[in-house]
C-alpha cells in the first residue's frame, strides 16, 4: 500500500484533504494538501504554476529540479510516513514524485490575527503590543527586542494529538544552565493528549502546593524580554497568546511592566498601594467579621454603634452575610466575563442595583458589608495576573472562616498559615519569597520600593551568575 | 493524624464560644458607684443608639443595687436582657462612700475581667446620678483634659493608676466634680489610709507642682494703677532630692503693662510660687507624709 492510500484510509478520506495527480510525460506527481490549513494561493502560484512549465521537459531529474527551483523558503525531503503526516498537518504541501521521492513544501496559511493591544496587562506608558496565538509572531516580538545570537530557543512538539510547538527561550550567559536543564527535563516528560494553551503546561512545570501562582503568564513582549534579561526562562506555546515566565517570585505579582518606564518615586508609591490593596483584598472581610463577632472592643464606640445600627435588620450572622456577598460578586464577575459585551452594561446595572440598593432595602445584607466586599474585591483586581487574583479569593475565604470561628486569633493563625505556606513554596527550586525570605537587602532596591536605576546595577543573584548588568 | 489533632486543638481550646452579636450587647460607657447602708448602688449609662445629627451616643441611665459589682451587673443583665459589655467603659464615677474595702472589690473585679480595659477615667463626685443624667462622658473627659492641660488643676486618673497606687498604698488623686447649673471641677480629692481629703481649685495647682503634673497655666499679677503682668507658664518641671524640691518654669510674657524687667518678673513669679507652696504645705499637713519629702522641706 502506498502512502496516499494509507493516508486516505487513516483519515477516512477527510473532506479537506486534497489529492491531485499530475502526469508529466513519464513522471507521475501526487500532490497532497489540507486546504483548511494550507494556502491555496501559494500552492497555485509557487508549486502548480512552476510544475506546469515543465510539461515537455521530462528528461532530467525532476526531484532535484523541484527541490532547487521551487520558490519556497522551506522545502524538505521526507523519508517516512510519520514525518509526511506531521508536515501535512502543519500546513505543508506534500509532493510524491513517481511514488518514490517525497517532498514537503511549506504553504502554511496565515490563520492568526494581527498583533494587537494587551488585553489584561494594560499600561499607560510603554509599548502596547501583545502576544498573539502564532508561535513565530510571538517569537518575532521577542527577537525584535533582544537582537543577540545568545537568545536560544529549544523547540518541543508536545501533545500526542495536537503536536503543539512549544519553545523554551533563554539567554545564554545570563540564564543559569541548571535552570534550563530542569525545565527541559520537565517539558520532555510531558505526556498529554493535547496542549491547547500555555496554561496546560503549568501543572507540569509547577509542582508547588501553594495557592499562590509560582508561574506567571504574560501577554506583553516587553515584560517577557525583561524577564529574559533578568535570567529567567520563557515558555512560548503555539496557539497561545500567553507566554510563561519561570521562575516567578511572590514580589513579581506586585510589579508591572511599566514600572521601569516611570520615575522610581512614583513607582514606589504605586507598589506600596498595590501591597496595601493586596492586604485589604485578603484581610478586610475577615477583619470586619472579627470586629463584629468577636472583638468589638477594638472599634471606636461611634463605629461600633454605626455597625450595630446597620446590622439591626439583617437576619444572618456576619459570616453568612459575607459569604453571600462574595458569592454574589463572583457570580457577577463570571457572568461579566462570559456574556457578550453588548449585554455587559445591562448586567452591570442589574448587578449594581441588586447588590447595592435592593439587597440592603430587603434587609439581606448591611450596607457596610457591601462596602467591605466591594473594597476587598476591587483591591484584589490590582494584581495583573488572573491566577494571583484567584488565589487571593482562597486566602480571603480561609481568613473569613478562621475569623468567624476564632476572631483575631483566627486571623493571626491564618497569617501564620499563609506565611509558612509561602515561605515553603519554591518556584523552580528558587525561594518564592525572595528577596524577603531569605532576605537580600540589595534586591530590596527593586522590591516594594524602587530606587534609582543606579541602584539596579546588579542582576538577581539567585537567577544569574552574570551579576552585573551591561557586562558580558 | 497529627495535623487533624493540631487543628482540633486550635479549634477546641480557643474562643469559638466568644461569638458576639452586636445587637445583643448592652454597651456601658459610664458607671457610677456608691455605697448606701452596706449595699452598693450602681448607675450604669447604657448607649442605646447614636444621635445622627450630633453623632454623640444617646444614653439611658439604669440604677441597680447589689452586694458587689458582679451582683449588680448580673441584675442589670436581667433587666436589659442583653449581654453586658464593658469594653467601651470610658468613665467611672465614685464618691466618698467608696473606701478601702470597696476599692479592693472594685479593683479585683477589673483585674479579673478580661473584657474590660483599665484606661478609663475615674472621677470623684458627690452627685454621681445627676452627673450621669445631665452630662455625658465626652463632656466630662473634655472638661478634665482641658483643665489638666490649660489650668493644671485637674488630674487625669485612670483605673490603671488607681490599681497601681492602691496596691502600693500610695495616695490616689481624683479630679473632683460638682454639678450646679453646669458641671465644674472642684479641685481634687486625695484618698489615703481609708480617708479622703479635699483640695480645692487653687491648692490643687500647687499639689500638681509637687507631683510634677504641671502642663500650662496663666498667672496674673497686678501692679499699680490697674496695670497687669500677664504670664503664660508653658512648662514646669519639678525635681526633688533628699532635702529639696527644684522647680523650673518656662515663662512667656503675654502682657507687661508694668514695664518690669526680666529679672523682676522672675522674682515676682518665684515669690508667688514659694509663698503659695509654703502656705499649701502648712495648710495640708495631714497629707504631708503622703508627698515624699514635703514635710522635711517645709
Amino acid at each position: 500500500m502506498n502512502y496516499t492510500e494509507k493516508l486516505k484510509q487513516e483519515t477516512n478520506s477527510a473532506d479537506d484533504f486534497i489529492y491531485k495527480d499530475i502526469y508529466l510525460g513519464k513522471n507521475h506527481l501526487e500532490l497532497i494538501t489540507i486546504e483548511t490549513i494550507a494556502s491555496s494561493n501559494d500552492i497555485n502560484n509557487f508549486i502548480l504554476k512552476r510544475i506546469s512549465f515543465l510539461d515537455k521537459l521530462s528528461v532530467f531529474d525532476l526531484t532535484s529540479y523541484l527541490y532547487n527551483y521551487l520558490p519556497a523558503s522551506s522545502i524538505s525531503i521526507v523519508n517516512d510516513y510519520d514525518t509526511l503526516k506531521e508536515k501535512l498537518l502543519n500546513g505543508f504541501t506534500i509532493l510524491i514524485i513517481n511514488n518514490q521521492n517525497i517532498m514537503a513544501i511549506e504553504t502554511r496559511r496565515d490563520l492568526t490575527r494581527g498583533v494587537s493591544e494587551a488585553d489584561y496587562e494594560k499600561t499607560i506608558v510603554g509599548p502596547k503590543d501583545a502576544f498573539i496565538e502564532h508561535y513565530n509572531t510571538n517569537l518575532g516580538l521577542i527577537r525584535r527586542r533582544i537582537k543577540d545570537v545568545s537568545l536560544h530557543i529549544k523547540p518541543y512538539y508536545l501533545g500526542k494529538y495536537t503536536k503543539t510547538k512549544v519553545g523554551l527561550i533563554y539567554i545564554e550567559g545570563i540564564c543559569q544552565e541548571k535552570l534550563v536543564k530542569e525545565i527541559d527535563l520537565k517539558l520532555k516528560k510531558i505526556n498529554i493528549d493535547g496542549i491547547l494553551d500555555s496554561n496546560y503546561l503549568k501543572k507540569y512545570l509547577n509542582k508547588s502546593k501553594s495557592l499562590f501562582p509560582t508561574l506567571k503568564g504574560t501577554e506583553r513582549p516587553d515584560l517577557a524580554a525583561s524577564a529574559l534579561l533578568e535570567g529567567k526562562v520563557l515558555i512560548i506555546t503555539d496557539n497561545s497568546p500567553e507566554v510563561l515566565i519561570l521562575p516567578t517570585f511572590f514580589i513579581d505579582f506586585f510589579h508591572a511592566s511599566d514600572d521601569y518606564y516611570q520615575k522610581p518615586l512614583n513607582i514606589t508609591f504605586i507598589r506600596i498601594i498595590r501591597l496595601i490593596a493586596f492586604l485589604i483584598a485578603i484581610f478586610l472581610p475577615a477583619i470586619y467579621i472579627t470586629l463584629t463577632t468577636h472583638n468589638p472592643d477594638s472599634m471606636p464606640i461611634n463605629l461600633l454603634l454605626s455597625f450595630q445600627s446597620q446590622r439591626v435588620s439583617v437576619p444572618f450572622p456576619a459570616f453568612i452575610e459575607a459569604i453571600l456577598m462574595i458569592i454574589s460578586f463572583e457570580i457577577l464577575r463570571e457572568s461579566d466575563i462570559r456574556i457578550p459585551s453588548s449585554m455587559g452594561t445591562a448586567i452591570s446595572i442589574l448587578g449594581g442595583l441588586v447588590l447595592g440598593d435592593a439587597a440592603v432595602n430587603a434587609g439581606i445584607v448591611s450596607p457596610i458589608m457591601i462596602i467591605v466586599v466591594a473594597i476587598s474585591a476591587i483591591s484584589g483586581m490590582l494584581m495583573q495576573s488572573i491566577e494571583a487574583v484567584n488565589s487571593i479569593r482562597w486566602y480571603r475565604f480561609l481568613l473569613i472562616i478562621l475569623a468567624s470561628l476564632l476572631g483575631y486569633y483566627g486571623i493571626f493563625l491564618g497569617i501564620i498559615l499563609i506565611l509558612t505556606n509561602l515561605a515553603d513554596t519554591k518556584s523552580q527550586t528558587k525561594d518564592y519569597l525572595y528577596p524577603f525570605a531569605p532576605i537580600d537587602l540589595k534586591e530590596q532596591k527593586d522590591g516594594f520600593i524602587k530606587t534609582s536605576n543606579k541602584g539596579l546595577k546588579f542582576r538577581n543573584p539567585i537567577l544569574s551568575h552574570n551579576k552585573i548588568r551591561g557586562k558580558s | 493524624m497529627k495535623k487533624i489533632f493540631l487543628i482540633l486543638i486550635l479549634f477546641l481550646f480557643t474562643g469559638c464560644s466568644s461569638y458576639i452579636e452586636l445587637n445583643d450587647l448592652a454597651i456601658i460607657n459610664a458607671i457610677g458607684i456608691e455605697k448606701v447602708n452596706n449595699t452598693y448602688k450602681m448607675y450604669a449609662s447604657i448607649i442605646m443608639e447614636t444621635d445622627k445629627e450630633t453623632t454623640t451616643p444617646k444614653t439611658t441611665i439604669y440604677e441597680v443595687t447589689g452586694v458587689n459589682l458582679n451582683d449588680m451587673l448580673n441584675q442589670l443583665t436581667l433587666t436589659l436582657n442583653k449581654k453586658i459589655y464593658l469594653s467601651h467603659l470610658d468613665l467611672f464615677l465614685l464618691n466618698d462612700t467608696i473606701k478601702t474595702q470597696e476599692f479592693t472589690e472594685i479593683i479585683n473585679f477589673f483585674l479579673n475581667n478580661n473584657e474590660t480595659r483599665e484606661d478609663f477615667l475615674v472621677i470623684c463626685s458627690k452627685n454621681i446620678k445627676e452627673l450621669l443624667e445631665k452630662t455625658n462622658y465626652g463632656e466630662i473627659n473634655d472638661l478634665v483634659e482641658i483643665n489638666r492641660q490649660e489650668a493644671s488643676q485637674a488630674i487625669y486618673t485612670t483605673m490603671y493608676d488607681v490599681i497601681n497606687k492602691f496596691t502600693l498604698q500610695e495616695p490616689i488623686y481624683f479630679t473632683n466634680l460638682e454639678i450646679t447649673e453646669h458641671v465644674k471641677i472642684k479641685g481634687l480629692k486625695v484618698f489615703l489610709n481609708n480617708n479622703y481629703q479635699e483640695i480645692l481649685e487653687n491648692d490643687s495647682l500647687f499639689l500638681n507642682y509637687l507631683l510634677n503634673n504641671i502642663n500650662t497655666y496663666k498667672y496674673n499679677y497686678s501692679c499699680q494703677d490697674n496695670k497687669f503682668l500677664y504670664l503664660n507658664i508653658l512648662a514646669s518641671t519639678t525635681n526633688e532630692n533628699e532635702k529639696e524640691f527644684f522647680i523650673a518654669n518656662e515663662l512667656k510674657v503675654i502682657t507687661n503693662d508694668c514695664n518690669l524687667k526680666k529679672d523682676e518678673i522672675n522674682d515676682i513669679f518665684t515669690n508667688y510660687l514659694k509663698t503659695n507652696l509654703e502656705k499649701f504645705t502648712e495648710k495640708k499637713l495631714t497629707i504631708k507624709n503622703t508627698i515624699r519629702g514635703l514635710y522635711e522641706n517645709k
